[in-house]
């Protein structure tokens, strides 16, 4: 194979591709379309305009390629150049897509949801408090935790001007891609960076590395410096992928692996090491270990993990031999640090309390994806199994009290689920939903249905889980008040 | 990451005529596709190439402008380098086929679909 040259995709990725595609164009249509209508203020008019010609562009190419896209849907082999167009159609319009979105700077920015307070509430219970943490968006396409005590020590402007910023106690911050907003199944990016905020707040990473350096590796002194600087930012890259697995399950990583095939289809090349965080295949495989030694399996989401081990896979082996050598030590080293820390990682966690998501968990989320999937909101589950409720309401005669009557019908109590359950139940359901959304509105026969088609099952997802996260709330508050 | 909107644009709007003519075997849209893929030939080049550094009689000017103009044109990569050349190997192709006025065959067809699909990457670093 020539170097530099495109591969072959299977239909799996080609149909990942084809829905992200869709599903980027419509987010980022649908901030600017809300901007334009709710903040209608002039001076912002000029670049909404603009953006919203290159979406309508994309918009319009993406339909061209209307009799190819319905051959992948069908698993209708293409042509090589069938395949090329796609592929060329693909790669602009994510990359169009990460440019718009950093041009989102240029708009003023939106306050978080009242849902993603919720959630951080409850996901992060007892640690989070919004008086400490600040969650707002980035035009950045990623997320971030920072302490506003270093961004105002990387600001030189700041420097003659605010005390020693040590002594201000700023607190921290949390940042999550504006296109992510109404995007609950995004969220989980933000249990990774409390992880972050966890670590830098309680120094809980740095000595458990130095501690592995010192006992595992047995290092000359002189050279131990060199080791830190290595295995300290892939440590704490570990310790927020397991905070977030911790308190998500398996879905916690899902959005990185989104974010990461979004990337992949920008460039040949597979992502190169930047020297912080761990390969995300390899930070995938991390969590798919501890997920089954905790009974839980990432089998539901096989075509996000099809997907990323295609693209890297296919983009490693164009490498040079030299380059791949590099790679699978990087992957070695990354594997071998979680292996010896992930169960110290995990006795940390543990230590704040926070609500662990579990197997039996899991369970739950599956047994709520069928109502999510009929459209029903699910914040709240019955208590008791339909067994038992049957038998107690056949215990139920005609010369039954009053009294008698009502605690039978208490077997229908309802007991709010987990934001976590929520998510992983949001995660299963949208597994399959993008190819049918897509299949669905190819198959209306009309092309300028297709977008309105896409727009409404996403939204109608979107809506779902926030009307789902809000119940939670609603159910919480009934259940603990006064009967 | 720096990725050229302009370019991508060009590029996706060649193959889109392409898959347009290939399905209705339509001779203009296979010269729309061989239009729009030299402009993108041009428009990359052009983005490549050089300032012309005017004469000064001054060499402290001359100097100065040099100076100003390294510092404010990006260096080329390695990449951009092998991208210039794939668009410069296909370059010729294209005009030759414009010029004999007539389809592309499947094997040129490929050959600069790859190049424009290769060549609007975003480069990550």
């Amino acid at each position: 194979m020539t170097a530099g040259l495109p591969i072959s995709m299977s239909a799996a990725q080609l149909k990942f591709l084809l829905g992200t595609s869709a599903e980027n164009l419509i987010r980022l249509e649908s901030i600017l379309r809300r901007r334009q209508e709710l903040g209608s203020v002039p001076e912002f008019d000029a670049i909404i305009s603009a953006m919203l010609g290159h979406c309508d562009s994309y918009r319009g190419y993406y339909l061209q390629y209307a009799p190819t896209i319905r051959k992948v849907l069908s698993d209708i082999p293409i042509s090589q150049i069938e395949e090329l167009g796609l592929k060329t159609l693909f790669r602009n319009c994510i990359n169009t897509f990460l440019v718009l979105h950093e041009l989102l700077l240029f708009l003023p920015r939106e306050p978080i949801r009242k849902e993603m307070h919720f959630f951080c509430a409850e996901l992060f219970w007892p640690v989070y408090d919004i008086s400490d943490l600040s969650v707002i968006l980035t035009s950045v396409y990623n997320a971030f935790e920072y302490s506003l005590d270093a961004a105002i020590k990387s600001l030189d402007v700041f420097i003659m001007k605010v005390p020693d910023p040590n002594k201000l106690g700023f607190g921290h911050v949390m940042e999550l891609a504006i296109i992510d907003r109404d995007n609950p199944l995004s969220w989980p990016i933000l249990a990774h960076e409390f992880g972050h905020y966890l670590d830098n707040k309680y120094t809980i990473s740095d000595p458990l590395t130095e501690h592995f350096i010192d006992t595992e590796l047995h290092v000359p002194s002189d050279s131990r410096e060199v080791f830190r600087k290595i295995f300290k930012p892939l440590a704490a890259e570990l310790f927020a992928d397991l905070t977030s697995y911790y308190l998500l399950g398996p879905v916690g990583i899902l959005p990185i692996v989104n974010m990461e095939l979004n990337f992949g289809m920008a460039t040949d090349e597979p992502i190169p090491y930047d020297g912080i965080h761990p390969f995300t295949s390899t930070r995938l495989q991390v969590i798919t270990d501890i997920a089954a030694a905790d009974h839980m399996t990432l089998e539901s989401f096989g075509t996000y993990i099809q997907a990323l081990k295609e693209d890297e896979d296919n983009k490693v082996a164009k490498l040079p031999p030299a380059e791949q050598k590099k790679r699978a030590s990087n992957r070695q080293l990354a594997t071998f640090l979680a292996q010896r820390l992930r169960a110290a990682f995990i006795d940390e966690i543990e230590k704040f309390n926070l609500k662990r998501f579990k197997s039996d968990n899991f369970k739950t989320s599956e047994d709520l994806k069928s109502s999510l999937g009929q459209g029903i909101p699910v914040g709240c589950k019955r208590q008791l199994s339909d067994d038992v409720v049957r038998t107690r309401l056949s215990e139920v005669t005609n010369t039954s009290s009053v009294t008698e009557l009502r605690e039978v019908f208490a077997v229908f109590r309802e007991v709010p689920v987990r934001v976590s359950e929520v998510l992983t139940a949001g995660w299963i359901s949208n597994t399959g939903r993008q190819a049918r959304a897509l299949a669905d509105a190819f198959a209306l026969g009309d092309l300028d249905k297709v977008f309105p088609h896409l727009k409404k099952s996403l939204e109608d997802q979107d809506k779902l889980l926030m009307k789902s996260i809000e119940m939670i709330s609603v159910v919480m508050e009934m259940v603990s008040a006064p009967q | 990451m720096t990725y050229d909107l302009q370019l991508g644009m060009l590029a996706t709007q060649a193959m889109t005529h392409l898959m347009t003519a290939e399905i209705n075997q339509d001779d203009a849209e296979f010269r729309e596709f061989l239009l729009a893929s030299a402009a993108f030939c041009r428009v990359m080049q052009s983005k490549a190439t050089p300032i012309d550094i005017p004469s000064f009689d001054s060499t402290d000017v001359a100097g100065f402008v040099s100076a100003v103009i390294k510092i404010s044109t990006p260096k080329a990569s390695q990449e951009d380098r092998d991208r210039l050349k794939r668009v410069g190997e296909i370059q010729p192709l294209i005009d030759r086929v414009l010029d004999e006025k007539r389809r592309p065959n499947s094997s040129e067809q490929i050959q600069i679909a790859e190049v424009l699909y290769v060549s609007s990457a975003a480069d990550l670093r």
